[in-house]
């Protein structure tokens, strides 16, 4: 609205220009006073900022001979360096005052906007620089429109000049971050947003790139973090132009080196690094209180140091999390992937790396919205060869785009299509390791596609000669073990065990998991009244009822619907155990008692697991017919429930008639947590005497990565795949670099020997003649222990003698 | 102590119950527990979901359609249920206007254990899309009585805001009734939050037209 006004305004200041040039040729004479003030336009600068009034003559002097130059540089762009400084000098102190003269800072704005926006590209790349940056801090000052000054910025954009552009995005960053922190302006945020974005679509793809990379780092910095701008950026994965198109990607996948370990460190950076600041405190405030040594400095700076190392960390942990926000923020996901694997099956030829972006990100959409695009899986296949290019990683996509909502059947093929393709004899133990490897994590994300004779097949490969691929197939027969044992062979199902799908939301294809009550509600006594501990002991009978229910049914399980309910029953107590250790710090002090609780019951455990192992022996006889075994769980389980008040209905009362409290809550999830500390356990016990290291090893992996699995986004990293168990043999070059990374903080602790300094060439006998008598008091002591033996004697009888009340000395 | 006592409960219920019958409705109005958290990230923690069945059906009118084999479909002919074959998923030929119409048309679906893999095949992603992808139901349960499941059952589930709420009964549901499945649902909640009460911030009852009434 105020753009045509100001354009009259120009005009009319340009017609008055025009009046006044020829007064200013006569002044362009008084050139010996411009070249005094030139000298010292810093000094003038200060005095006019003083006292603005009284030095407005000076102040338009120079505003004049500004005009001037401008009308020169109109004629003839290029100009060279050394003609120009003297304007660069003026245009900086002239903005430096504008905002005392507002009339004249306007004109000003406005001729240099008129020139950079018409002649832009032919000028001088340092003169460019000047105004740009004249202009930025006018805007600071808000003597401008910051929506006209991104506009002209956006065009400059265009020029092809690395440093003015990095300038520019800068700066449009920097304002953001003014506007965001500073003014909370709402408003101005929205209109420069509507800008960026309607940039974005420019014709021209170096406008539309610069307008994107505004928006990515504003989503990042959080001044833009909404699912408007995600799903702005989201369009631009469709950009015509490659790298555009690449930048978006990458934005959504995080980062360019595939989701790494530090991802999952995130949390534990996190706390870290306040750890770190409390530490930081602790430190500075000793620091202030001690006398000042070179080493004590020495000592904060490193502490210093190592804190922004650890925050540096975190920010870069910090983008990996937006990802996943920006793909949440999605508004339509699943029109989204159609369209983005619409555009890997086109005919047009991607390069490889751009397509291994879009069929990530497909994955992880997939993965997180629980999509069906169901011929993405198919289109994989091709690329599931070993000998492909970046093959665990498409692997790795494979397992991340899989979850429960695909049909088994689809997810059943691509796991066939692995299996042929690597976990064959004649391939290299590497492609059968991270095949297997592959098949895992798939099927922990969907358990249902397992078939048993697949299975069976690759379990054989645990006798494998190769320790990699042996016991990449053993974590496989441990997942199982713990998802759905009945697959497996009878020799690995292993003793029978707690089943491990409390948590899981599908009990198989399309059957959600309903509760029926609050999961371990039954160890709660009807009055609630109780303190912890002596619900626990009390609870004992009651466990070993739950225990031994699990045992009945976990033959049977999934049989028929009837016997569902006795599954969720098992199922539900020990949901939720895994949430008892995210936050263990919190529980610390229930797992306290626990462990004690725990080892004080050891005995009865193993009293416990020696009942179920003789009942396990009785359903392994019975086992055969499935119709006997089912009968016979109800009868078991009948008998049990005639026992005790039924644990099931207890909880179901409980959670049923009375509101629980934070004590419950408190008391449930230490019940829990025990119950999960005697079945990993039990899970080790399972896999008999002849158990290795190495099988507890898995056991371990096994339990954490399924807990990091629902404590975060929940999709496979590129780690599980490339697993191997048994480490290569480094090559000499990666030896050399271990040693070089170790070198890097050697002079942490033991540095090298100093090169200069008041000690060098000296002994350490000399050099401790020199330290302070309280530093070398222990050493010299040390040498009186070794003394004669007339010494001693001698010491020994001025001792006695002083004991005995005379002098010493004169014997 | 517990953070809702069972006597403020019990007088909230009777409160949204006096609503209803002071002003009543040309329908039946739904009762729902309204849910604020707190000290919970909707972007950096995970979200949580969770569904358990109540004792007492929230939504008896909740409309439920059967994607049937041939066994269902006589059941459901017979039990006079909506349903559909195969025959008539695949005459939508995965047009998305049809697929959103039939998704809208009705609020749950079940489907044969014979159909269930296949129908993301034939009808596409806008089942799931709603959020409405059917749960599978064997020869042995009865459409019913799985259906009445169906409707017994309510989802909590976090999105990207800190509130949700859940239908937990009607007001043509008695006082004890109502009493119980609420303090279900409240307890199976909080046992699914992080901290447990520690992440509540209030917790509101009310009926459809009715005035909330605060619990927590």
């Amino acid at each position: 609205m105020g753009k045509s006004s100001k354009i009259e305004k120009k005009s009319k200041k340009d017609g008055k220009n025009g009046k006044s040039s020829a007064p200013e040729g006569a002044n362009s004479g008084k050139a010996s006073r411009f070249t005094m003030s030139e000298r010292n336009l810093g000094l003038m600068q200060e005095i006019i900022r003083k006292d603005p009034e009284s030095y407005k003559e000076e102040f338009l002097e120079q505003f004049n001979y500004f005009v001037q130059t401008m009308k020169l540089l109109h004629l003839q762009p290029e100009q060279n360096r050394q003609e120009t400084q003297s304007l660069q000098d003026s245009v900086l102190f002239l903005s430096g005052l504008a905002k005392h003269y507002p009339k004249e800072a306007k004109q000003f704005a406005d001729s240099l906007f008129e020139l950079l926006r018409e002649q832009g590209a032919g000028l001088d790349a340092d003169v460019r620089m000047s105004f740009c940056k004249a202009l930025v801090l006018l805007r600071n000052q808000d003597m401008l429109d910051p929506i006209v000054l991104l506009e002209t910025f956006f065009e400059l954009v265009k020029v092809e000049d690395k440093v003015l552009r990095k300038f520019l995005l800068a700066s449009i960053s920097a304002h953001l971050k003014r506007v965001y922190h500073k003014k909370k302006d709402v408003k101005m945020l929205g209109r420069i947003q509507n800008l960026c974005f309607s940039k974005m679509k420019d014709s021209r793809s170096i406008v539309a790139r610069a307008a994107q990379l505004v928006c990515i780092d504003a989503f990042r910095r959080k001044f833009w973090r909404d699912a408007r701008t995600a799903n702005v950026i989201a369009d631009a994965c469709f950009h015509k132009v490659p790298k555009i198109q690449v930048t978006s990607l990458k934005f959504f996948l995080g980062s360019e080196n595939d989701n790494g370990e530090d991802d999952d460190d995130d949390s534990a950076i996190d706390s870290d690094a306040e750890d770190n600041k409390k530490t930081l405190k602790e430190v500075m405030t000793s620091f202030r209180n001690v006398k000042k040594t070179r080493k004590r400095e020495k000592n904060v700076e490193r502490a210093k140091k190592m804190i922004s190392k650890k925050k540096k960390q975190k920010k870069e942990g910090r983008s990996k999390e937006c990802n996943l926000m920006a793909i949440q923020s999605l508004y339509d996901p699943q029109e989204f992937t159609d369209k983005l694997f619409g555009a890997l099956e086109s005919k047009k030829m991607d390069k490889f790396e751009v397509k291994v972006l879009k069929i990530a990100l497909c994955a992880r959409i997939i993965g997180i919205h629980r999509l069906h695009t169901l011929s993405f899986y198919s289109y994989l296949h091709r690329f599931l060869q070993p000998k492909q290019r970046d093959v665990t990683r498409i692997l790795l996509y494979a397992a991340q785009a899989c979850h429960e909502m695909v049909p088994p059947d689809t997810i059943e093929q691509l796991i066939r299509v692995i299996a042929n393709n690597f976990v064959t004899d004649r391939n290299s133990p590497e492609a059968m390791t991270v095949g297997i490897n592959a098949i895992r994590e798939i099927l922990s994300n969907c358990p249902f596609a397992a078939t048993e004779e697949l299975l069976r097949d690759l379990s054989e490969y645990k006798t494998y000669k190769n320790k990699n691929v042996s016991m990449a197939a053993r974590s496989l027969i441990t997942l199982f073990r713990a998802v759905n044992p009945k697959l497996l062979a009878r020799k690995d199902r292993g003793k029978p065990q707690e089943k491990d799908e409390d948590e899981k939301e599908y009990n198989g294809f399309a059957r959600p998991k309903v509760h029926d009550f609050v999961s371990g509600a039954e160890i709660l006594d009807d009055d609630g009244d109780e303190e912890g501990q002596g619900h626990l002991d009390d609870n004992d009978d009651d466990e070993s009822d739950v225990d031994v229910s699990d045992v009945d049914t976990d033959d049977v399980d999934t049989d028929d619907e009837e016997e569902e309910d006795v599954d969720d029953d098992d199922g539900a107590p020990s949901a939720k155990k895994r949430r008892v250790e995210e936050n263990p710090a919190e529980n610390e002090d229930v797992d306290d008692e626990e462990e004690e609780d725990v080892n004080d019951e050891e005995d009865v455990d193993d009293e416990e697991l020696e009942e179920i192992d003789d009942e396990d022996e009785e359903e392994d006889v019975e086992e055969d017919a499935e119709e006997e075994d089912s009968e016979d769980v109800e009868e078991s389980a009948a008998p049990e429930v005639v026992l005790e008040e039924d644990p099931k209905k207890k909880a179901a009362k409980n959670s049923m008639d009375r509101i629980l409290t934070q004590e419950d809550f408190k008391n449930i999830r230490a019940y829990q947590l025990k119950k999960q500390l005697i079945g990993e356990k039990r899970l080790k016990k399972q896999m008999g005497k002849g158990r290795s290291n190495a099988d507890e090893r898995i056991v371990e992996e096994m339990t954490e990565k399924l807990e990091m699995k629902r404590s975060s986004d929940g999709l496979a990293r590129l780690s599980d795949i490339e697993h191997f168990y048994k480490k290569k043999r480094q090559t000499k070059e990666e030896r050399m670099a271990d040693i070089a990374a170790g070198r890097a903080d050697e002079d942490y602790k033991f540095g090298r020997p100093k090169k200069n300094g008041a000690h060098v060439g000296r002994t350490n006998e000399q050099n401790s003649k020199k330290k302070v008598f309280a530093m070398v008091k222990n050493k010299v002591r040390g040498r009186n222990r070794q003394r004669s033996f007339r010494d001693q004697q001698k010491s020994l009888r001025n001792y006695l003698m002083r004991q005995s009340g005379r002098k010493p000395g004169n014997a | 102590m517990s953070k809702v006592s069972r006597e403020s409960l019990n007088e909230a219920v009777a409160e949204v119950l006096k609503g209803s019958t002071e002003k009543p409705r040309k329908f039946r109005e739904t009762i729902e527990l309204q849910i604020g958290l707190k000290n919970y990230d909707p972007q950096k923690d995970k979200r949580f979901s969770g569904s358990i069945r109540l004792k007492h059906i929230p939504r008896p009118n909740m409309k439920v359609c059967v994607f049937g084999d041939q066994h269902h479909l006589d059941e459901a002919a017979a039990g006079n249920i909506p349903a559909m074959s195969a025959d008539d998923l695949k005459k939508l030929n995965k047009q998305k206007k049809l697929i959103k119409k039939l998704a809208k048309s009705y609020d749950a679906f079940i489907a044969s254990e014979s159909l269930i893999k296949q129908i993301p095949r034939i009808l596409g992603p806008g089942l799931n899309k709603a959020g409405k992808f059917p749960s599978v139901v064997t020869h042995a349960e009865s459409l019913q009585s799985k259906s009445d499941e169906i409707r017994a059952t309510v989802k909590f589930q976090m999105k990207k805001v800190l509130c949700l709420s859940v239908a937990v009964g009607h007001v043509g549901l008695s006082q004890e009734e109502l009493v119980s499945n609420i303090s279900l649902s409240i307890n199976f909640l909080v046992s699914l939050l992080k901290k447990n009460w520690q992440n509540v911030r209030s917790l509101n009852i009310k009926s459809t037209m009715g005035k909330p009434q605060r619990v927590y």
